[in-house]
């Protein structure tokens, strides 16, 4: 009896462990329409798409690109990844470029669920996701 | 009969013209609806405060410098507002308020961009001069350490440096391409710029951009222009040319800035070098600074100006949208008035000054 509620504990603390680890280290994955033509960028040319220096994909289409919301933990784990800069430096590098006229960030979209609707509906979209809410109505560009 | 027809289509036209601006109402109340979701609405606010300890007027007069009785002198606020087009146009603006002129709204700059390619974008209209490394931001304090950039670079006065302008009216060709690591902007623009002081008519520059990383900031720039509508005679139908090159990074939390430009205005009054130099680190949200400036301008006239300017300063920052910050500044003027109002009493004067900076 001792037995099985150590087990039960056990696998309680196990699964708390893993909610906890998962929301930490969100594991990102880039997604974009399936009709897209591109089935794979590197992490740079994605990260040149977002911060908008370039606006095509390599075929010369124009990438349409999304983000999440500023709270989203997603979202930190794509910055940290791809951007490869903390949300101050994002944050002043797009003040610099909206108060000059230079260009503004990628629309805010939503979190994971609705990015993931907004890109399937969306021809030549750019997005990201956390890897545990990916199904098969987007694809897989970059798994960084 | 006819009276009957003509009252029917009289009745049906009518009907026709209710449903036809019924219709475009709808669509015109679409459009709107449309426009409102495009359009991208950004902000920025800095307030500040500034006290001397000298009898006398920096950088500006009585009522727009900043004297003995402390000033809130370059409180300001600015709204933008961005809508693209199509995927090749877009049109951007700026509106702007200051303190300096009782908060009257003007527009700061508004332009229409028309991307060309991914790397070439022709743009028309009132734009940011694009010389000196944050002369296009220059009143968004939240992007770069100072409370003011520094004036002995960046002031827009007959008695200042006269290296950078607010905006021009006109036109650019902006050429730029990335690659990984890289990134190279050739901006090349052409206009007029009107200033209460006199017109600079027949601009043409060129600004060269390049960086690594977004680590290490190059950049230079050449532009001349003819002066017209002087306040000095002299000057009139003069050829004023200015060339400036600036280098910044942000290496391992250490951050610089290094700026110098050479101005030539055929008058030797008038004829000026000027420079700066600031160092920093970042710890967390703390950056401690020390920027130097130095203005030298008609060295070879008999009325040289000679000022300098040592600033000690601390920027907190809040959030990632939010700062605040605290200098300490030793005026130095060896020769003249610099951007004094007038020459002042003594060589040395200290100033201090405490602002916070909000983008939005």
């Amino acid at each position: 009896m001792i037995n099985k509620k150590k087990n039960i504990l056990f696998a309680l603390l196990v699964m708390i462990m893993s909610a906890v680890t998962g929301t930490l280290f969100a594991d990102v994955v880039v997604i974009t329409n399936r009709t897209t033509d591109i089935d794979s960028l590197t992490a740079k040319e994605v990260k040149l798409l977002y911060l908008q220096k370039k606006k095509t994909f390599p075929n010369g289409v124009v990438a349409i690109v999304g983000d999440q919301p500023s709270d989203s933990d997603v979202r930190d784990e794509f910055n940290k990844k791809v951007l490869k800069k903390s949300s101050k430096k994002i944050k002043r590098y797009w003040s610099k470029r909206i108060f000059s006229g230079k260009g503004v960030p990628p629309k805010v979209i939503g979190k994971d669920e609705e990015m993931k609707k907004w890109v399937a509906n969306t021809p030549n979209s750019l997005g990201y996701i956390d890897a545990k809410s990916l199904d098969n109505s987007v694809k897989v560009i970059l798994r960084p | 009969m006819s009276y009957g027809k003509s009252a029917l289509q009289t009745k049906k036209a009518k009907r026709t013209l209710v449903c036809l601006l019924a219709a475009s109402m709808c669509q015109s109340a679409l459009l709107a609806e449309n426009l409102v979701d495009k359009i991208g609405v950004s902000g920025f606010l800095t307030a500040k405060y500034q006290q001397l300890d000298d009898d006398n007027f920096f950088n500006g007069d009585q009522k727009t410098g900043v004297g003995k009785d402390g000033s809130w002198q370059d409180t300001k606020i600015g709204i933008n507002l961005t809508a693209p087009v199509n995927d090749k146009i877009s049109v951007a603006t700026q509106f702007f308020a200051t303190k300096d002129d009782n908060f009257n709204l003007t527009l700061d700059w508004g332009f229409v961009s028309y991307a060309v390619s991914d790397e070439i974008t022709i743009r028309a209209g009132k734009i940011k001069f694009p010389v000196g490394l944050v002369n296009e931001y220059v009143d968004v304090g939240n992007t770069y350490p100072w409370i003011t950039a520094p004036e002995l670079f960046y002031t827009e006065n007959l008695q200042g440096p006269n290296i950078t302008r607010e905006s021009y009216t006109g036109t650019s060709v902006l050429w730029r391409t990335s690659t990984e690591d890289t990134d190279v902007g050739i901006n090349i623009f052409g206009g007029e710029i009107n200033l209460e002081s006199m017109d600079l008519r027949k601009l043409v520059g060129i600004s060269v951009r390049m960086a690594w990383n977004d680590t290490i900031n190059f950049q230079t720039s050449y532009y001349q222009g003819t002066m017209h509508n002087t306040l000095m005679s002299v000057m009139e139908e003069k050829t004023h040319s200015n060339l400036a090159v600036g280098i910044n990074f942000d290496w391992n939390d250490i951050i610089g800035y290094a700026e110098w430009a050479t101005t030539d205005m055929e008058v030797e009054t008038m004829n000026g070098t000027s420079w700066y130099t600031t160092l920093g680190y970042q710890m967390d949200e703390w950056l401690p600074y020390l920027t130097h400036q130095h203005l030298d301008k008609g060295k070879e006239s008999t009325n040289p100006q000679k000022q300098q300017i040592t600033t000690a300063g601390l920027r907190y920052d809040l959030s990632d949208t939010m700062d605040l910050k605290v200098e300490y500044s030793l005026i130095k003027t060896q020769s003249g008035q610099g951007l004094f109002e007038s020459i002042p009493a003594d060589e040395r004067a200290n100033r201090f000054g405490i602002a916070v900076d909000v983008v939005f």
